[in-house]
């Protein structure tokens, strides 16, 4: 082989050697790019999840305080429902869960201060490491609502209503 | 000077080039072309999701009409379908379909326009149980026949959507729009074998349906062919208290395809009817124990009365409401028996009110 054939082989293994380290870079920088594109899109998922469930469980029907059958109250909770949705939510699982997917769902009575918050859906997502063992999941996202709760259960019978607040967490 | 062998040398160098080259480019142009086919398909996707979400907020918002440009989709066929009561819509041939099986849905089978509207009707059997959501578009042109107050009622209701009110069809003309359903109430001009309004006789046959309403609640469809209406199934829908107020299911039964994609549709609101009746259930238990427990001889004993002891008394219609809903998700056919429990379970309501008892809906 002459000196000038040897000198043709280098050049070529040098381009061959670069073109390589450039293409790693792209592959490198690309997948880099996609994570947090990725990573963006869940939040925003997640962001836009919490929006929906928050916007659907204010206009649950299971939830919402009535005037004469067809008219709903705005933002108010009938407490009577509330006291006996957690059974409905639990016994309905897979229905629910269609509706309202991964999330935990608590009314608390804030004025005049009530007991203890109504937990009325709770389907945390868990992730199952190598062991088994259930951990909750680590991405959630809360949204709190100001509600009115309405109580019909009186003397007169001329409803009572109470300051809550809504929380919505779901999870992705 | 180059020699023999050399020129050969140079030659086959270039040919390889080209060859090499080629198959790179031809790589490269695959990559794109399989991207391109990729994006489109993404971009359909999230379509389809972005219109779930905007579903999902129109399916919230009562009584509220939504009128959503999508001029810019124009180039799309959207598909609705309905299958063992869960609803899916789609871009028509992306394999993606979004599935919803809770909010009852009703629209045509396809829309193809520029601006989809989207509309919500509660649904009360007394009470409400569910929002119906329409979806249609401005591009679909309702036609209701008659001059009765129902027809007037309709009007009123049907705000914002392309609709046109005539006495009889033989003015009707085939205008611009993807499709003309005619909304015919009392049935008498649009009849199984009466030949369509002549206007529509030289274009597409899928261009015009229509729909009848008899004043006892039956709803039938009819669909062009050979220019004569040809009745779509022998059994009805039907929908009760064609009465003092328009009835949401009505609403949807004008829009919506046919029978079966409204039964199908139907399903999920009676669904939901079940559930939200058995809270009611235990509201009513919850009022009982109350007055129950707070035996004052005041209109208390009449209000504990007329929930569980006269006949027939709240808890005993809930309880004929739960049973009629069971009967009508097993047999949509029998579906009626719910309205009149839902009927008479409001009337004894009424009178419970009256007497100033406690609220249960």
């Amino acid at each position: 082989m002459t000196k000038r054939g040897q000198i043709h082989i280098s050049e070529t293994v040098a381009v061959l050697f670069i073109f390589f380290i450039l293409v790693v870079f792209g592959i490198v920088f690309y997948a880099r790019f996609q994570q947090t594109s990725l990573q963006h899109k869940e939040n925003e998922f997640l962001a836009t999840k919490a929006i929906e469930t928050t916007t659907k469980v204010l206009f649950l029907p299971e939830l919402a305080c009535t005037k004469s059958g067809a008219e709903t109250e705005d933002n108010c909770f009938d407490l009577a429902k509330l006291r006996h949705v957690n059974n409905l939510f639990t016994q309905e699982r897979l229905y629910y869960f269609s509706l309202l997917s991964y999330a935990t769902i608590t009314v608390q009575q804030v004025y005049p201060p009530g007991g203890e918050p109504f937990v009325i859906y709770n389907e945390k997502k868990i992730a199952v490491p190598g062991d088994g063992t259930p951990s909750p999941t680590v991405n959630k996202e809360p949204t709190y609502f100001v509600v009115v709760l309405r109580d019909d259960l009186t003397e007169n019978s001329v409803p009572r209503y109470y300051f809550g607040i809504l929380t919505v967490e779901v999870y992705s | 000077m180059t020699t023999k062998k050399g020129e050969f040398h140079i030659v086959f160098n270039w040919i390889y080039i080209l060859i090499a080259g080629g198959m790179i480019l031809l790589f490269f142009v695959g990559i794109a072309i399989k991207q391109k086919a990729v994006s489109e398909e993404n971009l359909q996707t999230e379509i389809v999701q972005l219109f779930d979400s905007l579903f999902t907020s129109a399916g919230v918002s009562e009584k509220t009409k939504n009128f959503i440009d999508v001029s810019a989709l124009r180039d799309y066929v959207f598909r609705f379908e309905c299958e063992k009561g869960i609803d899916y819509f789609g871009i028509k041939g992306n394999a993606f379909q979004q599935e919803e099986d809770v909010v009852p849905l009703f629209s045509p089978e396809e829309i193809q326009t520029t601006q989809f509207i989207t509309w919500s009707v509660p649904f009360s059997k007394p009470f409400k149980a569910a929002d119906l959501l329409l979806v249609t578009s401005n591009d679909v042109r309702y036609v209701f026949v008659g001059d009765d107050i129902l027809t007037q009622q309709a009007l009123e209701l049907t705000t914002g959507l392309t609709v046109d009110s005539v006495v009889d069809l033989a003015s009707l003309t085939a205008e611009k729009y993807s499709h003309t359903r005619i909304v015919d109430f009392g049935g008498l001009l649009v009849r199984n074998g009466v030949e369509v309004p002549s206007s529509f006789r030289t274009i597409d046959e899928g261009a015009i349906s229509a729909v009848t309403v008899s004043l006892d609640g039956r709803v039938f469809y009819f669909f062009n062919k050979n220019d004569v209406w040809k009745q779509h199934s022998a059994s009805p829908l039907l929908i009760s208290s064609l009465g003092e107020d328009f009835p949401s299911e009505l609403l949807a039964a004008f829009i919506v395809q046919d029978e079966s994609r409204y039964a199908c549709s139907m399903t999920k609101a009676y669904k939901r009817l079940k559930l939200v009746t058995t809270l009611y259930k235990a509201k009513v238990e919850d009022v009982v124990n109350y007055y129950t427990g707070r035996p004052e001889p005041t209109f208390q004993t009449e209000c504990l009365g007329k929930l569980t002891t006269y006949a027939p008394n709240i808890r005993e219609l809930l309880n004929s409401l739960d049973r009629a809903i069971g009967s009508c998700m097993d047999d949509s056919t029998r579906c009626g028996l719910v309205s009149d429990a839902a009927q008479k379970l409001d009337q004894h309501y009424r009178d419970y009110k009256e007497e100033g008892c406690i609220s249960l809906y």
